[in-house]
């Protein structure tokens, strides 16, 4: 706690923080949006497939923790799965370990807990829904026993993770390991369905792919291996899925040559962008951050800074380089930290002391727009 | 020049073939040929072909016959290069755009989509890049981005 900053919290970080998804500063119009996406996935359980795209340092990944935050809060009826593509991915294997090692499996159990079995002869094994892949109920059963060894079995195998012995299998009592995109795609069907099975008023999935920028990296047998998946997965829940796709770069228009052209027709004609901020609007950005921060209400919303010292701050940072939320908190930070060491943490930073923290030559040197910076 | 002195000259010419001549031993080709060829004047501070008993110093005809052969190579050298700094200067402007490490297929699929008069391939794509090492990185097989001395003044 910082009272004497009238801060609850350092407001300024630089990497993203699942913890800081409840805040969101400025970008007012892009939050309005957002929200709006995410009342329409609730409207019909028909399933779409939305895309993200941002510049870099323009906060892709805490939009994502943000959507997972207002899922939990504003939107109940979506169940988020936060899932990365992994670098140098292999293919939709690897898009497959990301989702489901990110699936909330107690959630699961509980779904299998309340599939009614009565006509079965009490094998969940024969319930339709099951269809695809009926392996998955031992799995999921071995998840809910008590015995660690079991649940840590069942968790290699949800994860499609090799080495898994005869024994192995048959003490979780699934036939076979996961071991092809196919069994993948199946598996992940059956899960999703699952997730959303008899929840009234009906639930989605929101699966949200962070970096999926990466599979420009990959060959094209790869490439194409991972699209053919995520659309052979996406028809096959027609209803309950929201799969969302993230990429960053710095150009929006790229999105298109990183989906198969059966993943494009199928992507929502409003996609998310975020792109870099203006001057006033980076400025609404830093008050909109202190005041969630705020430990109680003050009319001077630019404190611990004063209003001219914002303003200095970002036109610096114009003069030279894209404004961007990362951008912004790198240099606050630095203001304001340097600021405390020389004042301690009385009066606020004015206009002289920015200059002041701002006039070395070294800073901002190695801050460049690329994915690193 | 008459019959007899063009079979004089060729005589000189030990071998031709695929676009190399070879003169007194040395390769001549569009690529790489000495500087008097092209202007007729003898150059021979900036020479690297021939010693002080050079044949090519001593006879402006024979100048003008091996420069009659091998003209229309330069010429297709200075097109072909042409072709590849357009080529290249075009992969450079998209991977700066981009800001991160592509895949060159999928490089290929933006300069034939955005550059079409190019006419470029996959091939000839990786071909640049591979043999442009100062402004083309390798980060991984068929991955390349920008090498760091061209990228630090990117999009700033």
């Amino acid at each position: 706690m910082y009272e004497a900053l009238n801060l609850k919290e350092w407001p300024f970080r630089v990497t993203p923080d699942k913890e800081f998804g409840t805040i969101w500063a400025g970008r007012q119009k892009t939050k309005e949006h957002l929200e709006r996406i995410l009342r329409r996935m609730t409207l019909a359980p028909k399933s779409s497939l939305n895309l993200m795209w941002a510049n870099f340092g323009m906060g892709k990944t805490h939009t994502l923790y943000h959507i997972e935050h207002l899922c939990k809060g504003k939107f109940p009826q979506l169940i988020p799965i936060y899932a990365v593509l992994p670098k140098q991915a292999k293919g939709f294997l690897d898009v497959y370990r990301a989702i489901t090692a990110a699936l909330p499996i107690d959630l699961l159990g509980e779904r299998l807990a309340a599939v009614d079995r009565s006509s079965l002869g009490n094998d969940l094994r024969l319930h339709p829904l099951f269809a695809q892949n009926p392996d998955v109920v031992g799995a999921l059963l071995a998840t809910l026993n008590r015995d660690p060894i079991k649940l840590i079995t069942a968790k290699q195998w949800l994860n499609a993770q090799a080495g898994l012995s005869r024994g192995d299998l048959s003490r979780i009592e699934v036939t076979r390991p996961i071991r092809t995109p196919e069994d993948a795609v199946n598996t992940l069907v059956v899960l999703t369905k699952l997730l959303t099975w008899g929840t009234q008023p009906f639930k989605k999935a929101l699966i949200m792919v962070d970096e999926f920028q990466r599979i420009g990296e990959l060959t094209p047998r790869l490439m194409r291996d991972i699209n053919v998946g995520l659309h052979t997965y996406f028809n096959a829940n027609s209803s309950g899925l929201e799969l969302m796709l993230s990429f960053s770069f710095g150009r929006q228009d790229n999105v298109k040559f990183m989906l198969s052209e059966e993943l494009r027709s199928r992507a929502e004609p409003q996609t998310i962008s975020l792109d870099t901020l203006k001057d006033y609007e980076a400025i609404e950005f830093i008050h909109g951050l202190l005041a969630q921060f705020r430990l109680t209400e003050t009319i001077n919303y630019s404190t611990p800074f004063s209003l001219e010292a914002i303003q200095v701050i970002v036109k610096h940072i114009a003069q030279s380089k894209m404004l961007t939320p990362r951008r912004l908190m790198l240099y606050f930070n630095h203001v304001l930290q340097e600021w405390i060491i020389d004042h301690g943490m009385d009066g606020e930073v004015r206009v002289e002391d920015a200059y002041r923290y701002l006039s070395s030559p070294e800073l901002g040197t190695l801050d460049i727009d690329t994915p690193e910076a | 020049m008459d019959l007899e002195e063009v079979n004089r000259v060729y005589s000189i010419l030990e071998e031709e073939r695929r676009q190399i001549i070879y003169l007194e031993g040395n390769p001549i080709t569009g690529r790489d040929y000495p500087p008097c060829l092209e202007q007729n004047t003898p150059k021979c501070e900036k020479c690297w072909f021939f010693d002080d008993n050079c044949r090519l110093r001593k006879s402006k005809r024979l100048r003008e016959a091996v420069w009659e052969i091998i003209e229309p190579w330069v010429e297709q050298e200075k097109r072909r290069l042409k072709q590849k700094n357009k080529v290249k200067k075009a992969i450079e402007k998209e991977l700066k755009a981009h800001g991160r490490e592509l895949h060159y297929t999928i490089l290929t699929k933006m300069l034939q989509e955005r550059y079409p008069k190019l006419k470029v391939s996959e091939k000839g794509v990786l071909r640049i890049l591979r043999s442009s090492s100062d402004t083309f990185e390798q980060l991984n097989p068929g991955v390349y981005r920008l090498a760091s001395s061209t990228s630090t003044s990117q999009r700033d």
